[in-house]
Parts: C-alpha cells; structure tokens; sequence
C-alpha cells in the first residue's frame, strides 16, 4: 500500500508504512498527520499518569 | 459520579500568582490593578518580603506533597517585578527553587513589561529557569494607546530591546511569549504583524477586561467588534501557516474535539490558580478586580491558612463545577462546551454577581460559530483513530489489558513507537532552515546504509521527548532542531560511517543520545563541527579542538581523549541482559521529579545490585508479564531521591520503554518498574487507540488519591495498579494466612476494582476502552 495515495488506511497501517520506507521518502504532510494524531489530546492534558504513591503501601 | 467542587473538597491547586512588587513603572490605562474598581492595592506593602517569600513557598510545597502535584507553577507578577530589583529577585528564586523542586516540578515563569530587563536579570533568569513573558499591545501606534509610562511617553522602544535580549541565543529558551490587549480601535493585521516579527513562542490574545457593569467598547453600530477583530487576525495567522501558537484560537480549536481549553479565557476547564499580594494575603484571579472592590479577597492569609483552606472556599469551589458553575442562559447555549461562558470576570452585574454570561457574550458566539464553519474547510487530520480496537493485531488488546502483555505485543508497540519518532524527525527537519539540515541529511543517507543504526538509536526513549519538544519550537527556535545532528551523529558512531556535522553544544558538552558525552574543558555554547571516522572523532568548538579516538566498540573499550572528557552511557545487568542506565541524557529530565546527577562509582554499583535484585522479583511475582518487561525496557533513569524518604518513580509521556526511578531497595524497586513499565505500556496503546474520548470536565474518585481525577489518570493508575495487585497476589502465595502481602493484596485489589467500575460507569469510555477495562476487571479474580 502507497501512503502518498491513500487516504483511507488505518493508523496502525500507517505507521507501518513509515516504518518500512527510508525516512528520505517519508511525505511530510503525512508524517505531519501522524504526529498531529498522536499527540490528538495529550499534548497539554494533566493528570495523564497517576503518580506512583508507594510510601505507605507498597 | 462524585465530580470536582462537591462541598468540603480541597481541589488541588497547581498555578500560583505572587505578586512580588505592587507598584509599576508604566501607568498603563487598561491594567487591572490600578485603574479598575478595585483599590486594594494602596494599602499593601510595595514589595513581598523575604519572610512572606518564605510563607509562600512553604505553603505549596506542603500543598504540592500533600496531593502529590506533579508539576506546580509560579508565576511572579506585580506591578512590575522587575522594580524588585536582581539582589531581591534572586532570594526570592532561591527560596521558591529550595523549598519547592525537590517535591514537585516547578515551572517559574515572569509576566513583565520587559521595560527594565537586562543581561543580568537574564543570566539570573537562566540560572533559576524562569521563562519570561512580555506585554506588547502590538506595533507602536497600537502599544502606545495605552502602554505608557506616567509622563505619556512611549515604552515601546523599551519593551522591543528587552524582547529583543530575549531572542539571543543565549537567552532564547528563556521566552515565554506575548500577552496583548486587544483594542479594536487597532489595525488587527497590523498589530499581528508586529507581534509576529518578534516570534513569540506563544501569543496570548485578550480581550479587554469588562463587565455588564462597565461594558466593553464597541464602536456605534458594530455588534461584534471584538469577535471581527480576532477573525481577522485568525484569517491572516492561517494563510501564514500558524507561525506559532495563539492561545485562544488553540483553546477553542481543543475544546470544539472535546478537549481541554487550557485557559481561565474560555471553555470548562476547572480553574486551578490562587494569587498572593504582597502582604502575603491569598486572593482569587486577579481579573476579578475589574468587577468590584475586595472582588478578590479571600480573607485568608499564608501566615494563617493553607492552599487546601483556600480551595475549599465556595466561591473558589464553585469554579471547579464546569457547566453547572454557569448562568442559565449559558447552560443553555449551544456553544457553551467551547466557550464556558467567558472569563469568570467578565460575567458580573451589580444586581446578581456572576450568575450572567459574559459581557462579550456576542462577539465570543460569532468567534466561535465562525471558526467552527472555517475548521469544518480546514483539511481534516486523516490518520483515522481506532475507536474500537479492531485496527490492532487480533487480541492484542485483550492481551494488554488482562495484564498478559507478552514479548510480541510489546514488540509490536515498540514498532509503533519507533515508526512515530520517525515522522516527528520528518516534520522537525521539514521545518529546520535548509541551510541548518546537514544532520538530517546525514540521518537520511545512514538511513539508507546502515539502517540497524539509525533505528537503534532512534529507539533511545529521549529521541521522541526531544523531538515533541523540538516540533513545539519550530519556527520560533531552530537551536532546539539542531539536536538532530546529535542524533545523526549518534547513529554514525553506531554505524562505523564517515560524516561532518555542525552540532550544538551547551556549556562544553556535546551530547550523543544513548551513547555519551563529550565534555570540553570551556563552557562553550553555540556551533561546533563534529567530523566521524570509524574508531575516531573531531570536534572543533570555540574552545580549540577535542579528539576522541577508541578500539572497534566503544563500549568495550576506554576512548583515547585529548582536549576534553568522554563519558560513555553506562548499562546495568538486567533480566539476563543488561539495560541502559540513562544519567547523561539532558532530554531524561523530564519526568515528575528531578533527574539525579550521575552517582559515583559506589552509588552506581548499589543501582546495580538494586536492579539485578529487582528483575528477579519481576521473574517471581510477575511470571506472565516478566518476559514483556525483558523485551520492552530500554532505560532507567535515576531520580533524585524525595528528602522524606518516600519512593519515588515515574513515567514520562513521550519517554515510551524507559523509567525514572529513586534509589530503594530490590522488593520495591521491582513493584515500581512493573508499575511504571504498564503506564508505558497503557501510552503506547493510546497512541494507536482511543480508549476514552476527551472529557474534561469528568473526574473520578479513586481509592489510592485524596482528590478526584481525570479519566486518563484514572485509567492509567487502574492499570498500573492491576500488575501491584498481581505481584501482592504472587508474594501472598508465599506467605502464611493474614501476613502484611495479603492485606496489600486485598488493597490493591479493591482500589483497582472500585475504579475499574468507576470507569465503566463514568460514560467516557469508547467501545475499545469498554472492552479494555472490563478485561482488566475480570483479570483481577484469576
Ligand atoms: S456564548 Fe454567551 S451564552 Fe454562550 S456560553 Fe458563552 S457567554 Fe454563555
């Protein structure tokens, strides 16, 4: 599958075609799409990791 | 579902505003704190003083402990906080950056007039990392409408040399960003043009302060004066390629996907600061002060009262409550998801208080409504997002979230992971300076040639966190997309291959991710030229020139150098291999606590006993995830140690396959990789699926946290927690009925399972994230 073309293939597809391909044929815009989708709502969200509380439990 | 605000909750409070000089040296006609209703200011003392610096700082850190705050920040304002003075300025630093950092990470920010700023204020700004935000109103016609000083003269030339000492290399990092007034008397486009020629990293866009009151201004005959001005500015900031960040158009961008706003201006987003005057007083935001005078106070006092007292005050509590917090009107608005019914100030009448939309009711309608109809032009992102798990590997999901991740599927998710550092490379390169790509260029020719390199090193966790951060800066810093040189040279060394790179070096360190540093004997900054031949290297800095040159493996061997230092990244033995030790890495320090130095050779030695110990009680308490935790981790990063003695570790968001951790014996040091490696897990999972949708106004209460949480947090800590419930139910096995294992057992089996329902009664979950915590739930009664 071609990347460049299309535009209906899943992320997990995706990402595996900018896996294979050398980093000098990766389309920017997708590259772009990719970044973009992965950093969806996490870019500035709080509270994402819960800080391991092991003082009096663990 | 028990949600933020419910009465008696102390709501942790993360932003503090201290205002440590109350007068100013500008006498600017639109500033809140000497020309609108509230006076309070005449009656406190000009400056914070040492002992109320003091007050202060304790105050949050016991906050931030006692709710485990990961990141606090403070912000110093006035008045104008450069009148205190460097001498003063640098006790007050000091104080907050001893008694604060060593329990939360603390992000020190300065919102100035930039008037008096000057070299020795920034050097002090770099040694205690404050980043510096400016006010600029725009170009000069438009700052002097009202940014003056007291006899009428200009502070424009002024304001353009501190931002300008901003810009210098040295100092670039130290910029925050603008804040400009918006005054619709002024030429949008001109204004934005002038602020962009000085490349904020960030611009913040405000409307003027306002209330039903004291309404805004508008011209006769224009309804939406404001919402026009800020569309025409959206409309030119887009045909330029969003150059950098405006706040509001990014805040309503997130909130119209459901996401947080990230701002007080608009949305649901709970509001999470407190101010202190200069007497030490504890008051609400300070834009309340356009409403009425002694808006603000609280009665309350550092010398007195904690921030937990503070937030549990009803009118602090009633902005935690989201859409319930509102007017019935806004309640009732179909925009009221993005807008959130205004800045909190902007909503006051005489005759009812705050119970009002906002006096820019109108024109945030029309903003809204018309950036909605231009996104729904703007190309979608069209990497599609799986909803539903089926775009992952058959029972992968399942697998992960029953706690059975097993080698392959921890494979597969570091496929992804490298697979995502290489298009944030991409991007980052495509928005470096041609003139400035010989690193990638040089990445791209090894990419071909040598790919095991490459991929290796980009493999190295702290690849990804540099370029998350180097993506941000793009366009506004190209120094932080010089690391990719660093990275390229990385690879070369790897591959034994022949390149010359211009890399950056900070105070005399040239850092090669995963492998080492070059440390040269003068704290040069700036440009040097890297030139790699199999077995040898050349750096020519400011300094002179530094060669190192070595035997076939640079692991294997000590390097030959002369001119300078080599310290290679050193690996510990682990699950029968040996893992990473990552204490060079500048990118490492970015997880909740502070990275700790490198340790000498005797610290290093007990880390290598500690974790040796540690993996075999991974092998004996985590049999079905052992295998995982050997095929996925990569890095552990070592964490200063909490001066209370409590454990400390840690996950970083963009850090994928590496932990931060605290010195602590084998037993807990092994619960707290396997704790850490599941959230790692968990955030590569979420990279490829959505496991909630974006709920920001949703918080559940979880048995192991005082405060309620967002959803994201809560799935995260479930899932950890599901492996600390696994490894008590191994070491309870081996231990007669009743022991101290079995009641950690029955703990964490009970947090886990109480928040496993809360999810699945909280109505964020998508169906994949349904089917994920119902398998975790199951997989608590094996
Ligand atoms: S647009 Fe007006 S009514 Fe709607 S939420 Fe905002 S302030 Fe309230």
């Amino acid at each position: 599958m071609n990347i460049a073309e299309n535009q209906q293939v899943s992320m997990t597809e995706w990402l595996s075609e900018l896996r294979r391909r050398p980093l000098g044929e990766i389309p920017v815009a997708r590259a772009v799409d990719v970044t973009r989708t992965v950093l969806r709502h996490r870019d500035d969200a709080e509270g994402g990791v819960e800080v391991a509380r092991f003082g009096s439990v663990a | 579902m028990p949600t933020s605000g419910s009465p008696g909750t102390a709501w942790p409070i993360s932003q503090y505003v201290l205002k440590v000089h109350s007068r100013c040296d500008l006498a600017c006609d639109h500033c809140y704190v000497y020309e609108h209703a509230d006076q309070s200011w005449r009656g406190r003392p000009m400056v914070m003083d040492a002992r109320t610096v003091a007050a202060v700082a304790e105050r949050i850190a016991e906050h931030a402990a006692t709710h485990r705050l990961r990141r606090v920040s403070v912000v110093l304002h006035g008045g104008e906080p450069l009148l205190l003075g460097p001498d003063r300025m640098r006790q007050v630093l000091a104080v907050l950056r001893r008694r604060i950092t060593p329990v939360s990470h603390l992000d020190l920010l300065m919102q100035s007039n930039g008037v008096r700023l000057s070299e020795p204020y920034c050097d002090l700004f770099a040694e205690y990392d404050v980043r510096v935000g400016i006010s600029l109103d725009g170009d000069r016609a438009a700052n002097d409408r009202h940014r003056r000083f007291a006899n009428g003269a200009s502070s424009h030339p002024q304001v353009l040399r501190g931002i300008g000492l901003l810009r210098t290399p040295a100092y670039r990092r130290l910029f925050a960003g603008i804040l400009c007034t918006v005054d619709v008397r002024n030429d949008p486009i001109a204004v934005y043009e002038a602020l962009r020629a000085v490349r904020p990293p960030r611009l913040d866009l405000l409307l003027p302060h306002a209330t039903w009151a004291n309404p805004p201004y508008r011209p006769a005959g224009r309804a939406t004066p404001y919402a026009d001005w800020l569309l025409a500015v959206h409309e030119r900031w887009t045909a330029d390629g969003r150059p950098m960040p405006i706040r509001l158009f990014d805040s309503l961008r997130s909130t119209a996907a459901g996401g947080h706003s990230g701002s007080e201006w608009v949305g649901l987003d709970p509001a999470d600061l407190v101010v202190v005057e200069t007497d030490g007083t504890w008051e609400q935001v300070d834009s309340l002060k356009t409403a009425y005078d002694g808006a603000a106070a609280t009665g309350l006092s550092v010398f007195t009262h904690t921030v937990d007292e503070v937030s549990r005050l009803p009118e602090i509590a009633l902005r935690q409550t989201g859409l319930a917090g509102l007017s019935a009107q806004c309640r009732t608005c179909p925009v009221v998801t993005q807008c959130g019914g205004g800045l909190f100030a902007h909503r006051y009448r005489e005759s009812n208080g705050f119970d009002n939309p906002s006096a820019y009711c109108a024109d945030l309608k029309e903003l809204i409504v018309s950036l909605s109809a231009r996104h729904d032009v703007e190309p979608p992102v069209t990497a599609p997002v799986d909803q539903d798990g089926t775009d992952l590997p058959d029972g992968l999901l399942d697998r992960i979230a029953a706690g059975r991740t097993d080698a392959d599927a921890v494979r597969f998710l570091a496929e992804s992971q490298l697979a995502i550092t290489r298009a944030m490379l991409v991007e980052v390169a495509d928005g470096t300076p041609v003139t400035e790509r010989t690193g990638w260029e040089a990445l791209v020719r090894l990419d071909r040639e040598a790919p095991d390199a490459v991929e290796e090193t980009l493999r190295h966790p702290y690849v990804r966190v540099w370029a998350v951060d180097a993506r941000r800066q793009l366009g506004t810093d190209s120094a932080a997309a010089a690391q990719l040189s660093c990275v390229a040279a990385a690879a070369a060394v790897r591959a034994g291959a022949n390149v010359e790179l211009d890399v950056p070096m900070r105070a005399g360190v040239l850092h090669l991710p995963s492998l080492g540093a070059v440390t040269v004997p003068e704290p040069v900054t700036g440009a040097a030229v890297l030139t790699v031949e199999p077995g040898r290297w050349r750096l020519r800095h400011a300094a002179g020139t530094t060669l190192v040159s070595f035997d076939g493996d640079l692991h294997a061997t000590a390097p030959q150098v002369t001119g300078g230092r080599w310290q290679a990244n050193r690996r510990l033995a682990f699950a029968g291999t040996t893992i990473l030790f990552e204490d060079l890495d500048p990118h490492r320090d970015c997880h909740d606590w502070k990275a700790a130095e490198r340790p000498d050779a005797s610290t290093l030695a007990r880390w290598g006993e500690v974790l040796a110990g540690a993996w075999s009680s991974i092998e004996a308490d985590l049999p079905h995830q052992a295998a995982a935790v050997r095929a996925g981790l990569r890095a552990v990063v070592p964490l200063v140690d909490d001066p209370t003695g409590t454990l400390r570790s840690s996950t970083a968001r963009q850090a994928f396959a590496s932990v931060g951790v605290a010195l602590a014996d084998a037993s807990a040091t092994a619960v707290m990789i396997a704790h850490e490696f599941q959230h790692s897990v968990l955030g590569a999972l979420l990279d490829l699926c959505d496991l909630f949708a974006p709920s920001p106004a949703v918080r559940l209460t979880v048995g192991w946290r005082s405060d309620p949480r967002p959803v994201e947090g809560v799935l995260q800590g479930t899932y950890a927690h599901l492996t600390i419930t696994e490894m008590w139910r191994q070491r309870a096995s081996r231990e007669a009925p009743g022991g101290p294992a079995h009641q950690r057992h029955e703990q964490f089996r009970t947090w886990t399972a109480d928040a496993a329902d809360a999810l699945l009664g909280s109505g964020a979950l998508t169906p994949a994230g349904n089917r994920f915590v119902r398998r975790l739930a199951a997989a608590l009664t094996p």
